[in-house]
């Protein structure tokens, strides 16, 4: 179980980073 | 967990803490880090306060006494900036991570290196803010809000390093709800549904998802005036084509979630407090999901309504009006879900409930000054007065920070293994109480007379409250020495506490010894256990 999760954990952070950047390069790219 | 991978995660795994201040340095511990964080809020918080004090000595009479309007300004801009992200966020990011991963029957947070690094940016971002007062040209003094072109054409040197001092907060931030929404989401107990989860997991769930739509934003808006300010760029400057109102727009778009990312935590936790002291479940569990979900996603589409007097077109300002209307609604099922909870209850007001049935009246005070400021027509009148510092300090100290403190109490118990001065805590209470009412219940007043916010010098006519509401503030200020007195009284000298303080107590967390251990669900609890702390059982 704990090898399982650990792997979700890495995955659900990098999703969530990925969105976080993404959504601070189109606030830039939108308002240049 | 398995031996296998507690022997490659964590050498110590079965022992307690390192000794010394390294411990403090190197913590992976979702515990220490909670602490680290309920700490350094807290100092936040009294460095903030002092600067409210000397705001309010100056405000005591009409007139300049203390200050330069130039430095009155540096006051009013460090304090909201130091109490909004220096003694709030982190306040609730500290409670996030000592009760959630106990909440959810996890042995710690996802990402415990992760979680380190977010809290250990917090006291380099802090200093580098509160370091502004010492450069040349003060500190920022355009405001929490930083508009522009104040905060660009108009600002001094010191802007870039509250610019550099806001991103590395709002990164601190993104990393702490990543960590809880990954902690949430893959480290729950396995037999825990997410219709199990306790209130206070749920709306830190939904205030990350918050963080995350919100914090980009604001990093976004602190970029574009840092290349505005010193790479010839012209985002906000209407001379080289840009749009200074657009950053009102991307400011608010980030504000605006901003104050529920404050607000939804607390609700989580007085959706824990009332039902403990009422001795009923809570009523209506699965409408207070689905009420805080929607007032988070109502969070996104109302961010004008900061905006009335910026002339935008009427549809916008019905738009915003009406759709500011809308989250009236699901707070009003909060609201009426936790009056439901008390009623017909066998209640007893131990402090954390006192600070809760405070909470639920005061905070509503706030909600409804609130809806007085969403009109549109109406707001041409309250905009920049102080019917707006009266608003937002209704809902973010005996909102927020209410909220934060009947935490502190209902929790203190697991946290230190000891019981606080319940008499001393009272008179805390009624002192704070009545003179956070005294400070901010004038200034709506002042402000529909036509006072406005943020100037260090007024009209006669506003005197009186003015005269009033300081000295309140001034008892509100002093009630925190005692507040710190109890704190310490109860770690140094409290009488020990068994497991579960408040008999009807639920929750996995009070399944714990008190003091809770260093570490704890290394088994994940079962299906049985669950159902039986449950909520809604």
């Amino acid at each position: 179980m704990a090898e399982k999760n650990s792997k979700g954990q890495g995955r659900t952070a990098l999703i969530v980073a990925i969105v976080a950047i993404g959504l601070y390069l189109a606030t830039i790219m939108l308002n240049g | 967990m398995s031996s296998t991978t507690a022997a490659a995660a964590h050498d110590d795994h079965h022992h307690g803490p390192e000794k010394g201040l390294l411990r403090w340095v190197k913590t992976t511990n979702h515990k220490d880090i909670g602490t680290l964080y309920l700490w350094f809020s807290f100092a936040m918080l009294l460095v903030g306060g002092a600067f409210a004090m000397g705001i309010r000595s100056e405000l005591l009479q009409p007139g300049l006494q203390l200050f330069e309007p130039q430095f009155y300004n540096q006051l009013t801009t460090m304090h909201g900036l130091i109490m909004v992200f220096g003694a709030i966020m982190p306040a609730f990011v500290g409670l996030a991570n000592w009760l959630i991963p106990m909440m959810v029957g996890a042995p710690d947070m996802a990402l415990p290196r992760m979680n380190n690094w977010s809290f250990w940016i917090l006291p380099f971002a802090g200093t580098i803010l509160l370091s502004t007062f010492f450069m040349e040209g003060g500190a920022p003094a355009f405001g929490w809000t930083f508009y522009a072109p104040l905060s660009t054409t108009f600002a001094p040197d010191s802007t870039d390093f509250f610019i550099f001092a806001i991103h590395l907060l709002g990164f601190s931030s993104i990393m702490g709800a990543i960590n809880i929404i990954a902690t949430v989401l893959n480290m729950k107990a396995p037999e825990m549904r997410l219709m199990d989860m306790p209130l206070f997991v749920w709306t830190w769930l939904i205030t990350s998802f918050l963080l995350i739509g919100a914090m980009p934003v604001l990093a976004g808006a602190v970029t574009m005036m840092l290349t505005d300010r010193n790479f010839g760029t012209a985002f906000f400057d209407a001379t080289g084509g840009g749009d200074p109102v657009m950053f009102q727009h991307i400011f608010w778009f980030f504000g605006h979630p901003e104050v529920y990312i404050m607000i939804l935590p607390a609700f989580g936790i007085i959706s824990h407090i009332i039902p403990t002291f009422a001795r009923k479940p809570l009523f209506g569990y699965s409408s207070m999901v689905y009420a805080t979900a929607s007032i988070a996603f109502l969070s996104y589409i109302v961010w004008a309504h900061h905006m009335f007097l910026t002339g935008m077109p009427v549809a916008g300002e019905l738009y915003f009006m009406y759709a500011t209307m809308l989250i009236a609604v699901p707070t009003g099922v909060k609201v009426f879900n936790w009056v439901a909870t008390m009623w017909k209850g066998s209640m007893s007001f131990e402090t954390p409930m006192l600070w809760a049935l405070s909470f639920v009246f005061l905070f509503t005070i706030g909600g409804f000054s609130g809806l007085m400021l969403g009109i549109a027509p109406a707001d041409i009148q309250y905009h920049d007065t102080y019917f707006v510092v009266a608003h937002f300090h209704y809902v973010l100290v005996t909102g927020a920070l209410w909220g934060i403190i009947a935490a502190v109490f209902y929790w203190l118990p697991k946290w230190t293994g000891k019981m606080y001065n319940e008499r001393l805590a009272k008179v805390h209470f009624w002192i704070a109480m009545i003179s956070v009412n005294v400070t901010f219940f004038p200034q709506h007043f002042i402000g529909l007379a036509g006072m406005p916010r943020r100037i260090p010098d007024y009209a006669l006519q506003f005197a009186d409250f003015n005269f009033i509401s300081s000295i309140g503030s001034f008892a509100f200020g002093l009630s925190f020495l005692l507040f710190t007195y109890i704190l310490v009284d109860c770690i140094r000298n409290g009488k020990p506490a068994v497991a579960r303080p408040w008999e009807s107590a639920k929750g996995l967390e009070w399944t714990l010894a008190a003091p809770v251990a260093y570490h704890t669900f290394d088994e994940p609890p079962t299906r049985a256990e669950i159902l039986a702390e449950s909520q809604h059982s």
